[in-house]
């Protein structure tokens, strides 16, 4: 029984840990929390959906092709969007305000064209369940805990093993000497916003198989930003601690205690984290960040 | 190589530089002084581009200076900014190789690598250190090394000297001179203002956003109105 409650909590978390990515790529760099992230991941479980279940393409393949299409919408997000408010250097709240409009909209867009119906993913893989050890666990939980890993191990090459990922780096500490090495800084935002796309498309599709797909879900990313939140917003290896505690707690908490107090749990741990450690586990503080 | 004609800059409501006219010849050193706030960072981040003009001409090679501060940086400009700005969370090699961010030659980049840690020896020890773990003189040493990364021919330096101990700012105007014999062409700002007209062959001195005076590095140093307001004698 823990056993199968720790795996649970552990392909939960992992998802949120993938979404939490996402949060903190982009505050990392621009200092501001894009709520639009949550509305990404619906319409990532939505792209999936289409492709997985209407056109009838494998998973696995129709994961690559939906966090390539949010990854893309990611992008023109943030063209169209964040890069004016940006280049007049607008302050932070002006970013998170149209962030929530961007998120709203998308929501109402997909509420508008495709309905308020709920779909449910088909049946993808040929066995739901594994027997260990006389626990029951969940394919899904294995698979969403793995594809999460070779995302986290990806990211990290990308950002400590190629130019641009040092000076995604280089840019999170200092956006002006940055650009007077000579990095475009619209480049590098643009690949920030790709790579968290990509991850709100992924785990669009984990979350749509695992709950329904309907408008409202990228609600639930509200756990993934609590995750980021409690591991420091913009450390990256915060956010994925921070999503995996989040999973965990979770489970144990609506397996052992009940499901209903399961979110009043999550939020007040929030609190509590918040009121011992403001910066969260591992946030971090640049000196002189001028 | 470089020539500012009446060049305007604002923040806001302050007119921080009136009509700048200055230039800079191939293979010289000139220095540009000038109390706190008389506009003279405004001035190398304005030819770095990540200050906005408001109208003045810049050409540098005869041509006009593109405004995007990466198109700048590819004609062989490079501004070692004011209060160092090293990247505190990359190790000291990867402040370097940002340094050298828009050349794609790897083979000649390594080599001007092991250049830096020949010329700033400091450094060398420190290769896998993170950048804001380093001591103020240290990270000094890795801007300019930094700055000396994209083989820069016009190098601009806003008060190297800030903060540093007396030997060590011995030290680094010696290697700016040291630079300087290898053909590049420096623009410097400092407060130390007798070693900034010591080593210029020409001065410019800035007050209030404009050009006060400006004349030989050497004779101006025997200026009485330069001696009383700025060398403090
Ligand atoms: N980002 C900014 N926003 C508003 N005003 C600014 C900004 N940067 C500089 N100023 C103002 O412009 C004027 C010139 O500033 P600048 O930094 O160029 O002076 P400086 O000569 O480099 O001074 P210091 O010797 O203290 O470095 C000052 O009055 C300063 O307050
Ligand atoms: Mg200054």
């Amino acid at each position: 029984m823990f056993l199968q409650t720790l795996v649970t909590g552990l392909g939960i978390g992992s998802i949120y840990a993938l979404m939490a990515m996402g949060y903190c790529l982009v505050f990392s760099i621009l200092n501001f929390s894009n709520f639009a992230h949550g509305a990404m991941i619906m319409i990532g479980a939505y792209v999936g959906y289409l492709f997985c279940s209407i056109i009838g393409i494998p998973f696995f393949l129709s994961i690559i092709i939906t966090a390539v299409i949010t990854g893309i919408l990611s992008v023109i997000n943030e063209r169209l969007a964040y890069r004016s408010l940006r280049e007049r250097n607008a302050p932070s709240l002006y970013l998170i305000i149209t962030a929530m409009g961007i998120s709203i909209m998308l929501e109402n867009l997909v509420y508008s064209t495709i309905g308020s119906n709920f779909y449910a993913y088909p049946r993808v893989f040929s066995k739901n369940y594994l027997e260990i050890f006389s626990s029951t666990i969940g394919l899904i939980d294995i698979y969403s805990f793995f594809v999460s890993i070779i995302c986290i191990i990806l990211l990290h090459l990308f950002l400590n093993n190629s130019k641009i990922g040092m000076a995604i780096r280089a840019g999170v500490a200092d956006p002006i000497a940055t650009s007077l090495m000579g990095a475009n800084f619209n480049v590098l935002i643009r690949n920030v916003f790709f790579l968290s796309g990509i991850f709100a498309g992924i785990s669009g599709v984990f979350m749509g198989l695992r709950y329904m797909v309907y408008p409202q879900m990228g609600w639930i990313t509200n756990k993934a930003y609590i995750a980021a939140v409690i591991g420091g917003l913009g450390s990256l290896p915060g956010a994925i601690i921070g999503g995996f505690i989040l999973g965990i707690i979770e489970t144990i908490v609506s397996v052992y205690i009940s499901s209903v107090v399961r979110d009043v749990f999550s939020f007040s741990m929030l609190i509590l984290i918040l009121l011992l450690k403001p910066l969260g586990l591992f946030g971090i503080k640049y000196e002189e960040k001028m | 190589m470089l020539t500012i004609k009446d060049m305007n800059v604002f923040y806001g409501h302050i007119h921080a530089l009136q009509g700048v006219s200055i230039q800079v010849n191939q293979s010289e050193i000139v220095s540009i002084i000038g109390s706190n706030g008389a506009g003279k960072s405004t001035l190398l981040n304005s030819i770095a581009g990540i200050v906005k003009r408001a109208s003045g001409e810049i050409t540098f090679e005869n041509n006009p200076l593109p405004t995007r501060s990466y198109d700048i940086v590819k004609l062989g400009i490079s501004l070692v900014p004011e209060r160092r700005r090293i990247f505190p969370n990359l190790t000291v090699n990867e402040n370097l190789k940002m340094g050298a961010y828009l050349r794609n030659n790897q083979k000649e980049v390594e080599i001007d690598l092991e250049e830096m840690y020949r010329l700033f020896p400091i450094l060398k020890k420190r290769t896998k250190q993170f950048g804001g773990t380093l001591s103020g003189g240290e990270q000094q040493m890795l801007t300019i090394a930094r700055g000396l990364m994209s083989r820069p021919k016009f190098l601009m330096l806003d008060e190297p000297s800030l903060g540093l101990a007396p030997n060590l700012t011995e030290e680094v105007f010696l290697k700016i001179e040291e630079i300087n014999q290898t053909g590049i062409t420096i623009l410097l700002v400092e407060q130390n203002a007798f070693k900034a007209l010591e080593i210029a062959n020409r001065a410019y001195v800035l007050e209030n956003g404009k050009i006060a005076f400006s004349g030989i590095g050497a004779k101006m140093l025997d200026n009485p109105k330069i001696k009383d307001a700025y060398l403090g004698v």
